[in-house]
């Protein structure tokens, strides 16, 4: 894999080449984690040393997409593919980022089908509208 | 295929373990009083009390905190956020640190704190 790894026993957790490696250790965080076939990963798109939206994230649904270029990504890194993810929790910060997520999620998993998906309006970091956790199940190479 | 960590008919079991995970989950709640127990005195010490929970919890599976994969952590209000997230990253010092999301949301009694979490038993042989 063409990512820094480290793990605990059962896990191995990837983080990307590019992320802050220093910031996310005074976070507390380990990027996404791969258990066997299990795949667990989050995405929002701020930026570690502001605590804010990155720039490009200007729109809900920019917002949306680059989340899902980073789980896209993650995904690959594991193995996988968008069409591997099993369930997703999608939280927003109002309500009335919901219909406009929710389009922009049908329109990266078109032509469908969408994953199982759950939202919830919660607290997010910084002025982040909506942040993402998936699982997906990786593909063996022995077809399990 | 599960089984239950201290099963329970009054009230949650401690929590579940299938062949690749345990499954559980924990709060400073005090059930009889639905209050916070008061060694949570602190949001730090709120922390530890969750982490200490799940810990013992993985013990019983034979796992420790060093085998979370991931954890949703919850906290009452926004200003939580950053002293939560210190004191996670102090009590899980030197880390792994598993896979997290941490969210403000409405939680039970006086608890700031919240925390659902994953472990992955070791890899086969």
């Amino acid at each position: 894999m063409s990512v820094e790894e480290h793990g605990s026993p059962g896990t191995t957790f990837l983080v990307a080449p590019t992320a802050d490696r220093e910031r996310m250790g005074k976070l507390g965080l380990g990027g996404a984690a791969l258990a066997g076939d299990r795949l667990f990963a989050g995405a929002m798109a701020i930026d570690l040393t502001t605590l804010s939206r990155v720039a490009d994230a200007k729109s809900v649904v920019d917002e949306t997409r680059i989340c899902f270029d980073s789980v896209g990504a993650t995904l690959a890194r594991a193995g996988g593919t968008l069409r591997d993810i099993a369930k997703m929790t999608c939280y927003v910060s109002d309500r009335e980022h919901i219909a406009e997520t929710w389009r922009t999620l049908e329109e990266i998993f078109a032509p469908g089908p969408c994953p199982k998906r759950l939202t919830l309006v919660a607290g997010l970091a910084g002025d982040c509208r909506v942040e993402f956790e998936i699982m997906a199940v990786i593909p063996q190479e022995d077809g399990r | 295929m599960k089984e239950l960590i201290r099963p329970s008919t009054k009230g949650p079991s401690a929590g579940a373990v299938t062949d690749r995970f345990v499954f559980t989950a924990a709060s400073a709640v005090d059930p009889a009083t639905m209050r916070r127990v008061p060694e949570a005195e602190s949001l730090h010490d709120e922390v530890r009390v969750c982490l200490r929970r799940i810990e013992k919890t993985l013990a019983e599976a034979g796992l420790t905190l060093k085998d979370l994969t991931k954890v949703t952590c919850w906290v009452s209000e926004e200003k939580y956020r950053l002293e939560f997230a210190y004191a996670y990253r102090d009590l899980l010092a030197p880390g792994p640190y598993p896979s997290r999301a941490l969210f403000v949301i409405g939680l039970p009694g006086d608890c700031r704190v919240q925390i659902d979490a994953i472990a992955a038993r070791r890899k086969p042989a």
